[in-house]
């Protein structure tokens, strides 16, 4: 029980609704074929997605004194950690069926076909997570190894010199994985686009179950003590994010007065903020691969309003930033409260984002300069969703802490 | 001043934690807050502290209803709360730097004033991020960071769990000097008998 997740069901109807509204909004008057392409650089996308962000959503497991006190184990463990991180693909998946199934124009057409891509891309979904899991469970000796050996020292100061680039090795073993899953994923899509495209949408959708059998068999058969690779990795994420910061790291050089970009009441919540996440996860890494994305589909020159739709939809996914930082790790209801008022970290919240929105401009402007979307006003719009959405979002933020107060 | 009128909580009708207490404090009087476990006293210091409300009565400081104006209130206040819940990512020493700031307090001599204080409490690792931080050394950020802004008030529950020996002694002298500057302090603990010689006054829970 202590190991459900403990978002509110409120929190999770929100989420939910904001999901099928968004997959309706973007869909609701699409013909089949606009769906599926849809679908596959969804799919394209989550690849990416479930690749790069296991990991940061399984470790350090702040719940892994609860696990040691009930010594949970063996398909309990398993069973654990597929549901802390597949409630976040649930949503994704509710986003999926909106884009499928909600037609203003024919309700009933088409539903064989639409039921079909919905069990490809819950199969690929589930499978790749499964994938995700496997690999990531596993990583914690080899990660350990490079960051605390001879070998590993030396690579380190070969990167910091040669390269100029101050990257832990022991991230190396998660960053082989990121590659080799997206590269695995987003090829399979592309294999079974080409046999949709050949031998019909059955035949597509039947190719999904591959990665979900290979997913599933390996997370499960491959891991029947998976208690020992759980608590290596476990430790091992907890050192890595407490030790790895040190004199070469972004986050010891930023100053709180480099941010001039945010208002001086807030600045500091900001800052404490940036701090936070920059050590939690790579995150300039992180909407740098979501660019490249939005690129690659950019470049299959799709229509215009669908690329408007991604954009959108990628302006959006920066936000999770914020609910990263609404975690009591990050923001001590307590403190928060002792140290601002609640409008203010809802306006820190709000401003945090703005870092992203630079780099947003630039490369919209770019694709529209290579590839001629999206235009001024689409681009206005965009910003314009990415600014209320932030707020959005912090507002939920500040009143989950105004919620707190007993 | 410090005024507590008619102070009722409870958490479900019928089930008083406390009802009606009534009672002023003097700045600068240090308060121990006693009793067994789960008597109600650290639903008390939450409620001094702004992370509970009263089901009825208020409580006052320098004629600020806390409850109504808290941010008003909480400039005022210096905290160690019954968790260790910090956050993770940051170093001790950012966060003391973050507290600082959020007051206006932050100048020149901010930094040594940091290292100052983390040498008196024997915290080495302050360069490190909280997160790896043992049940004792968070308690000892927690202790500095409510300490580092020279609040008049001082809410603290239980802030000797954790802690050394040689550490309690050194916390006590800590708030010796505090208390020697006019701070009024509210403070719950197990180690009565090494607070003694603090405390002008006690409130024996349950009350």
């Amino acid at each position: 029980m202590a190991l459900k997740n403990n978002q509110s069901l409120i929190f999770k109807a929100l989420v939910a609704g904001v999901a099928i509204a968004m997959g309706v909004s973007w869909m609701h008057d699409a013909a089949i074929e606009e769906r599926v392409i849809t679908l596959r650089y969804l799919m394209l996308g989550a690849a990416g997605f479930i690749s790069f962000v296991t990991p940061y959503l399984l470790f350090p497991d702040s719940k892994s004194k609860l696990i040691q006190l009930g010594n949970i184990s063996g398909r309990n463990l398993i069973s654990y950690l597929f549901n802390r991180t597949f409630s976040y693909y649930l949503y994704f998946y509710l986003f999926i069926l909106a884009t499928l199934f909600a037609d203003t124009l024919s309700v009933g057409s088409e539903l064989i076909v639409k039921f079909s891509y919905s069990v490809y891309a819950l199969l690929f979904i589930t499978g790749l997570h499964s994938l995700a899991l496997y690999m990531y469970l596993k990583v914690g000796p080899q990660s350990q190894y490079w960051q605390e050996s001879e070998k590993g020292k030396e690579l380190r100061f070969k990167l910091a010199n040669y390269f100029k680039y101050p990257m832990d090795p022991g991230a190396i073993p998660s960053l082989v994985n990121t590659v080799v899953l997206a590269l695995f994923g987003m090829l399979f899509i592309i294999i079974g686009t080409v046999v949709g495209n050949s031998m019909g949408f059955i035949a597509e959708a039947a190719l999904s179950l591959v990665v979900f059998l290979l997913g599933v068999v390996l997370y499960i058969a491959r891991n029947r003590k998976p208690e020992r690779k759980y608590y290596h990795t476990n430790s091992f994420f907890s050192e890595f994010f407490g030790a790895s910061e040190g004199e070469d790291t972004i986050t010891a050089r930023r100053e709180v007065d480099q941010l001039w970009w945010v208002p001086s009441p807030i600045r500091v919540n900001v800052w404490q903020y940036l701090q936070q996440i920059d050590r939690k996860i790579p995150a300039g890494r992180a909407v740098a691969a979501g660019h490249v994305l939005v690129w690659l589909v950019a470049y299959q020159k799709p229509d215009i309003n669908f690329m408007v739709g991604i954009w959108t939809l990628f302006a959006v996914t920066h936000h999770l930033f914020i609910l990263l930082t609404m975690q009591r790790n990050f923001s001590p209801h307590w403190m928060l409260r002792w140290l601002s008022p609640i409008k203010s970290w809802v306006f820190s919240w709000f401003w945090m984002q703005v870092r992203w929105l630079l780099p947003l401009v630039i490369s919209m402007n770019a694709q529209l300069f290579v590839f001629g979307v999206p235009r001024g006003s689409d681009q206005l719009f965009i910003i314009v969703v990415y600014l209320t959405s932030a707020m959005a979002v912090a507002s939920v933020g500040g009143f989950r802490l105004k919620k707190s107060i007993l | 001043m410090i005024e507590i009128k008619n102070l009722t909580k409870q958490y479900k009708s019928g089930h008083p934690i406390f009802s009606g207490f009534t009672k002023n404090i003097k700045q600068g009087m240090a308060v121990g807050v006693v009793g067994p476990n789960g008597s109600g006293k650290t639903t008390f210091l939450r409620i001094l502290s702004v992370n509970s409300f009263p089901t009825e009565g208020f409580v006052k400081y320098k004629n600020i209803d806390i409850h109504h104006q808290p941010a008003e209130y909480l400039k005022y206040v210096g905290l160690v709360h019954d968790e260790e819940t910090l956050p993770d990512h940051l170093t001790a020493s950012e966060l003391l730097e973050w507290v600082l700031r959020n007051r206006d307090l932050w100048d020149e001599s901010s930094g040594k004033k940091i290292e100052d204080i983390f040498n008196h409490l024997s915290l080495d690792a302050r360069n490190e991020q909280i997160g790896t931080f043992s049940t004792g050394m968070k308690k000892k950020t927690q202790i500095a960071a409510a300490l580092i802004s020279n609040p008049e008030l001082l809410i603290m529950d239980e802030p000797l769990r954790g802690l050394d020996k040689e550490t309690r002694i050194v916390v006590m002298n800590l708030l010796k000097d505090v208390k020697s500057q006019n701070t009024t302090i509210f403070m719950s603990s197990h180690y009565v008998s090494e607070e003694n010689e603090l405390f002008d006054e006690m409130i024996q829970f349950p009350l």
